[in-house]
């Protein structure tokens, strides 16, 4: 399986608004493995993952995502300067790091790598 | 298939002065992709800030999942490990930047960024990002309400609004406590209330 495939399951399952216990009841494959599949943690056997995908009514192919034309650099860098002229005119103005590092923080989270490293790019 | 000297390459592109924040983000998180097998998509900050343009991210967060031989090879191009699967590369300028991989696989999905001919990037797509905010923003706080917030107006004419929709419901419909549906129709409100169209002045 590729490296995406698990999480291209996941996405077919919730698209068809299915639990694991659902998809367990219909294919007969373990809710414990179905979870171990969907995020990439076994390489199951061809015929279970036959067995998953007729579930959700798709085929091998639906495994592999699409490949859109790759964006440019230059229009991701175009679309932030646009993105930050949208918020400046909106009154929303720039994300502030350090509020969203005591959020963080209050959270439990452990945030003095991430302080330190902020206050060097000051 | 790991690449350690294009992985130097990319952190001397990240290196350079050229292209600010965003431009430095992207060749630090292909640097990273390249040693460790070309593998991994940008999330998290670092991904929003392509699209506002002005989240200063205190980490670069790439999904992927790391074995020992990755984490050597992280320390091997030049990043300092520090705790599980925590980085860190200090560039020539004196910033000191955080590379870390919260998650195996993205929740969602994915684009390509092509950061020079040679140089692709897999990067969480818009919608999904969007999604991952919203989810942020259930915890009812308003740093991370104002944060989606900001995402769903920097991508107001640009992201594909009902495939988000049909995210957030089926999410919502899986995990109904979350209460995802509701945050969603007042972020939305709240986007159109503010927006501005930035080309029409």
């Amino acid at each position: 399986m590729s490296y995406y495939a698990g999480s291209r399951l996941r996405r077919f399952r919730q698209l068809q608004r299915m639990t694991l216990a659902d998809v367990s009841l219909r294919t007969g494959v373990a809710i414990a493995q179905l979870s171990r599949i969907e995020n990439g943690l076994v390489d199951p056997r061809i015929s279970t993952v036959a067995k998953i995908l007729a579930c959700y009514d798709v085929g091998f192919a639906d495994l592999e995502p699409s490949r859109p034309e790759a964006v440019s650099m230059e229009d991701v860098i175009t679309g932030a300067e646009r993105g930050a002229r949208i918020l400046e005119e909106s009154g929303m103005g720039p994300s502030d790091a350090q509020a969203r590092l005591d959020w963080k923080e209050s959270r439990q989270f452990d945030v003095d790598a991430e302080r330190a490293a902020l206050a060097t790019r000051v | 298939m790991r690449n350690l000297e294009k992985a130097r390459h990319a952190l001397e592109k990240a290196n350079s002065e050229i292209g600010g924040e965003t431009v430095r983000s992207l060749w630090l998180a292909k640097a990273a992709d390249y040693a460790i097998t070309d593998r991994a998509s940008l999330v998290g900050g670092a991904a929003v800030n392509l699209h506002t343009g002005s989240y200063k991210p205190t980490a670069v967060d790439l999904c992927a999942r790391l074995d020992e031989s990755d984490r050597e090879a992280l320390v091997q191009i030049g990043f300092r490990h520090f705790q599980g699967d925590h980085f860190s590369y200090l560039f020539d300028d004196g910033q000191e930047w955080l590379l870390e991989f919260p998650d195996s696989q993205v929740d969602g999905d994915v684009m390509t960024i092509r950061l020079s001919p040679d140089d692709l990037l897999s990067v969480i797509r818009p919608e999904s990002l969007i999604v991952d905010r919203v989810l942020q923003a259930t915890d009812r706080t308003r740093i991370t309400y104002d944060e989606a917030l900001r995402l769903c107006l920097a991508l107001f004419d640009k992201a594909d609004w009902q495939v988000v929709s049909d995210d957030i419901r089926t999410r919502d419909s899986l995990e109904p406590g979350l209460k995802l549906q509701s945050v969603y129709d007042r972020l939305i409100g709240d986007a159109r209330s503010r927006w501005k169209d930035p080309d029409s002045a």
